[in-house]
């Protein structure tokens, strides 16, 4: 049971990141791995302004603003320029790998690559019916819920999530209804953003940080996506919270060395048998003949 | 004059690595991240053949090859089905399994603490164990690789290569069976980056799964992005331009501590700038377009 | 006993003369699509030496039939009879559990080439990163150079064999007098040029059974004459059987060649000899788009036509008064390219507000393309478009939809996965309403039917002063056609300006090119 909670947890964070991918992915079709400058930058914002007693409240504020404008950033100036000129999957894939080497680095230069903790000290536990949670965890688990469930909730009744489905879906015809498609995709990046960001903060606190950590998330989140089903956005939501269950019982009852191959597996599971994940749409596969 | 001999031994290597990735990239025209994976079989099935088995250089290559060739049909059986983005997630997840296996498989391969006490590369009783001997050694090595692979993309089957990267479906439509070539790509690239990977092991007598993580695939294909595929130059230019960028830094008195992130920041920034302005690298004559 | 044994086997002689002249044979092929049957229990015997035309409406399942019979598409249900060489080789489906465990797939093009199966594609797809002469020597069959360890350790095997490979190549290539040009890439030469290196390529890969998928479009007359005098050639002297798809079937030349015309229409195919193909009723389609193109431009109005290079009609109906009217959109030598393909190569038109101008293409010309490079859709390398006077060919779509364009595209132009009420949520403003979309608003659009979804494209279009209609009846009941064809000659009353694509119909300006 309580490995259950744990990866139930973890699931919902990891579903926030996995959400952030399947947006760009669903929106332009790009393998955003500069999502992970994102997840590894936000908490660095924080403890910086932690560290100059700014306070709490305003940190997690700029961290999330810097994600928001770092990730605009990415469409207009390294996707959007290269869309124009048609470029192909490949090349979006090296140019977002580029500025993730890049940043990354930039983030480990000035803050060393060891890994940080935003908080001191043991965390408080609650316990709930025999499951024994900590306060961050607690924290993470119900802020993630929320989040999640207010974006599905935005995606179905508003008129941007419509347009965002239009997006995922047929973005030329979208821009031939008269919609700029060139500003619908800049809030695509900046609201995976914003989702990756608040991931990335509600983890640091639980656990912690290190600039490196990112790659990792961006190719869990990718995983979910693809379980869960391209094209979809409930998809790669229940991908995540699937992929952190296991993830949680295969460290339990075998070791936590396995965690990332038996993750790869299940994806090469999936590939073959159900390349379409759950909830994605067959026939729009990329298979060979 | 050893610190030069040195810095060519690490060019041998490369230029291995990067005419064997240029094999697949240029030519197959699949983005391959599994690549380090590989490097790493080599390094440790020759390693362990030399310590346990107690055999001489040249054996424990071949078995190294023919056990990486064997291994290659992990990622070329599922590049007959999937291309583009799928195919890359494969090649992640090769990637992921095979340093899990590097890591984990403890009794084989020690995991993390590596394998130390790697004899030198010794023919017929004569053991290369000056320096000058083993650059001697390396080039040779490095000749042969270059010159096998030349030969191969200047034959028939190099061109068969070719009218598969540029049209698959009209190839097979001629009677070419593209599925063979692919598997004797992967087959012949994984070999020759295992080849590269053995005579690492045999230079720094050391090893341990750090240097195949993923970070270092990606490290390879950003010295053949950057370098530039499709020729013979390009794959040349890709390897120098490695070795001769942390001189340059070291020239700039970059402090040592931040000299290796500086050096990444600086692949992933030509990175982007490749995909941007040109595809097709430095040297290159296929456009990943 | 000596004159029965003859007998029997002269009897099996002749029997088996009959039987050595079939190069192919299916029996109950079909195949469908989501539930949609394009083809349905097709059987045809080809004998050979026969030349085909296969012909039909688009979407009538050419292109599906193509791919079966080359390999490229497995059929849900049928058998089929490769026997091109003396041994038989037969494929039947649904395949049996057994025969699916197979991991190695046995019916792939490559496999079907060894059979003696070619293909022309119809943009022809030569390898573009080599030369003409590599194109052709690649092709030849049974390479012992193309097993890697042959070719690092039989060196002078190998080029012996090249040698001989490059001198046949070469001889073929100089026979089409492309003698000069076996060293150039191949965006150097003319397009009959290519179709013909690509039809070289198929028959030194060893074709006997070519299939060429609308081989002459976008040829001009010369062209035409060439490529078909090849192909001529080729039955005669080699033998080979040939498979002509073609959208258009009255062209001469191809008839004079052909001896069997099959068609597909409904899913099923009919067999004919060409006197009686030819007196088959043709289609009137052409002749009513025309007819109804005088109704437009009215009793006092003309209508013009006029003929372009690579077989394209442009007929403007021009109403009282519309002459000298101001110039909505002109575009001038507009250069498209898709991957290496040049499409469109300095194309230019002017087009009057008030006029409607029809455009009349052979598959593959590139008429789609024009309209997505007007719309914005797609990219131009150069030219100029200018509309209502602003050039726009530097603003992205959605800049020049609201400068006062609509462009109705031909193919997947629908939102799948959002539902017919989300659409008109959509849409700013509907000018057309059928009507019938209204009572299904939860309807995800990927479930509708192709006439459905036609209606709510048009329904869907914002108000414009400007249409571009990519074949805009596509899939519509005859009482929709008049609906709509009705509202948009009331657009051409308001001033508008509407610039249609349409397939090439048998109106076709290739058909007076008699006596080539």
């Amino acid at each position: 049971m309580q490995i259950l909670f744990n990866g139930l947890i973890q699931g919902l964070l990891l579903a926030l990141v996995g959400l952030g991918f399947a947006l760009v992915y669903n929106g332009t079709g790009i393998f955003h791995i500069a999502q992970g400058v994102i997840y590894a930058g936000a908490p660095f914002i924080l403890l910086m302004c932690v560290q100059a007693g700014v306070g709490w409240s305003v940190g997690v504020v700029l961290s999330l603003l810097f994600a928001v404008v770092l990730s605009c950033l990415y469409e207009v100036a390294n996707h959007g320029p290269l869309q124009k000129r048609e470029a192909s999957k490949e090349i979006h894939l090296i140019a977002s790998l580029g500025v993730y080497i890049s940043l990354v680095q930039v983030i480990a230069i000035i803050w060393g690559n060891e890994t940080r903790a935003l908080r001191n000290g043991v965390d408080e536990t609650i316990n709930l019916a025999g499951v024994i949670l900590t306060h961050s965890q607690l924290l993470g688990g119900a802020a993630s819920a929320a989040l999640l469930a207010a974006f599905l909730i935005w995606l179905k009744r508003t008129d941007i999530g419509l347009q965002f489905r239009a997006l995922s879906d047929n973005p030329t015809q979208l821009s031939l209804m008269g919609y700029n498609i060139r500003r619908l995709r800049v809030v695509v990046f900046a609201l995976s953003g914003l989702l990756t960001a608040a991931a990335a903060l509600l983890m640091a606190v639980d656990i912690g940080f290190d600039p490196h950590s990112g790659l990792q998330m961006v190719l869990l989140a990718m995983v979910a996506t693809i379980i869960g089903g391209r094209g979809s956005f409930l998809g790669p939501i229940v991908g995540a919270i699937m992929l952190g269950i296991l993830r949680s019982q295969v460290v339990w009852y075998a070791s936590a060395r396995w965690e990332e191959a038996m993750t790869f597996l299940l994806l090469v599971m999936f590939l073959f048998l159900r390349p379409q994940g759950l909830f994605g749409q067959a026939g729009r596969v990329e298979a060979q003949l | 004059m050893n610190y030069l001999l040195h810095l060519l031994i690490y060019l041998d290597i490369y230029l291995i690595v990067t005419m064997s990735l240029n094999l697949l990239m240029g030519y197959g025209g699949l983005l391959q991240v599994a690549h380090a994976a590989y490097y790493g079989i080599g390094a440790y099935v020759a390693a362990l053949a030399m310590l346990k088995f107690g055999w001489g250089f040249f054996p424990a290559v071949g078995l190294a090859v023919v056990v990486a060739g064997i291994l290659s049909l992990a990622v070329s059986l599922p590049a007959w089905r999937f291309r583009g983005d799928y195919f890359v997630m494969v090649s992640l997840a090769v990637q992921s399994v095979g340093y899990s296996l590097l890591y984990n498989w403890v009794d084989l391969t020690n995991g993390p603490f590596g394998l130390t006490g790697i004899p030198r590369p010794s023919i017929f009783g004569y053991e290369f164990d000056t320096i000058g001997a083993v650059t001697l050694f390396a080039s040779v090595t490095a000749g042969m690789c270059i010159l096998c692979t030349v030969l191969l993309l200047k034959s028939p089957w190099g061109r068969l290569l070719k009218a598969m990267r540029d049209d698959e479906l009209a190839a097979r439509s001629l009677g070419k069976n593209t599925r063979m070539a692919k598997l004797q790509a992967f087959m012949l690239a994984c070999a020759l980056v295992a080849v590269a990977g053995s005579l690492y092991a045999t230079y720094v007598s050391y090893i341990d799964p750090t240097s195949f993580t993923l970070d270092e695939s990606i490290l390879m294909l950003s010295m053949v992005i950057v370098g530039g595929t499709g020729n013979i130059r390009g794959p040349l230019v890709g390897a120098l331009i490695l070795i001769t960028l942390p001189e340059l830094l070291r020239f700039v008195q970059i402090p040592d501590a931040v000299a290796a992130n500086v050096r990444l920041m600086i692949y992933g920034l030509l990175l982007v700038l490749m995909a941007h302005f040109r595809p097709q690298g430095v040297s290159g004559t296929y456009r990943l377009q | 006993m000596t004159t029965r044994f003859a007998e029997e086997e002269l009897m099996s002689d002749t029997e088996k003369a009959s039987q050595d002249d079939v190069v192919l044979s299916a029996r109950g092929l079909s195949k469908a699509f989501g539930g949609q049957i394009v083809l349905n229990d097709i059987s045809f015997t080809l004998k050979r030496g026969e030349v085909v035309l296969l012909r039909g409406e688009n979407g009538s399942g050419k292109t599906t039939l193509l791919n079966i019979l080359t390999g490229n598409l497995k059929p849900d249900a049928g058998e089929l009879h490769f026997s091109v060489n003396s041994a038989r080789e037969v494929f039947r489906w649904p395949r049996r559990w057994w025969q699916n465990l197979n991991p190695f797939d046995h019916f792939t093009p490559e496999r079907i080439a060894w059979e003696g199966v070619g293909r022309v594609w119809q943009d022809i797809r030569l390898f573009p990163t080599m030369t003409v002469l590599d194109n052709v020597v690649l092709s030849s069959p049974k390479q012992a150079g193309e097993n890697p360890v042959m070719a690092l350790l039989r060196l002078g095997r190998i080029n012996k064999e090249e040698l001989y490979n490059e001198e046949k190549a070469g001889r073929w290539l100089n026979s089409l007098g492309l003698g000069e040009r076996l060293h150039s890439s191949c965006d150097k030469i003319s397009l009959g040029q290519m179709k013909r290196v690509a039809i070289a390529r198929a028959v030194q890969a060893g074709a006997k059974i070519l299939f060429l998928d609308e081989p002459l479009s976008g040829l001009d007359g010369v062209g035409v004459a060439e490529v078909m005098r090849y192909l001529d050639a080729l039955v005669r002297t080699d033998g080979l059987t040939i498979v002509l798809v073609e959208h258009v079937f009255n062209i001469p030349r191809v008839l004079d060649l052909a001896t069997t015309v099959w068609t597909l229409a409904d899913g099923g195919l009919t067999v004919e000899n060409t006197e009686a193909a030819q007196r088959s009723p043709r289609s009137d389609e052409g002749l009513r788009l025309h007819s109804w193109l005088n109704e437009v431009a009215g009793p006092d109005g003309k209508v013009v036509s006029r003929d372009l290079r690579g077989g394209v009609r442009l007929t403007t109906a021009i109403p009282k008064g519309t002459e000298d009217a101001p110039v909505a959109l002109e575009v001038t030598d507009l250069v498209v390219r898709r991957g290496y393909r040049t499409v469109l190569d300095r194309f230019s038109i002017c087009l009057r507000k008030g006029q409607l101008t029809l455009l009349e293409s052979p598959n593959g010309w590139g008429k789609s393309t024009l309209l997505d490079a007007i719309a914005g859709v797609l990219p131009a390398q150069s030219g100029e478009i200018v509309f209502n006077g602003d050039q726009i060919h530097a603003l992205a779509a959605n800049r020049r939809i609201e400068k006062g364009m609509s462009y109705l595209r031909s193919r997947e132009a629908v939102f799948g996965s959002l539902s017919i009420a989300e659409h008109q949520k959509l849409s700013r403003g509907t000018s057309v309403t059928f009507g019938e979309n209204s009572h299904n608003g939860h309807i995800k659009a990927n479930l509708l039917s192709g006439g459905q979804r036609q209606k709510l494209l048009i329904e869907m279009l914002p108000k414009a002063g400007m249409y571009l209609l990519d074949e805009p009846f596509i899939g519509l009941d005859s009482h929709s056609v008049s609906q709509y064809a009705e509202y948009l000659q009331q657009q051409i009353g308001g001033n508008k300006t509407i610039f249609m694509a349409m397939p090439e119909t048998t109106n076709s300006p290739l058909r007076d090119m008699g006596g080539i």
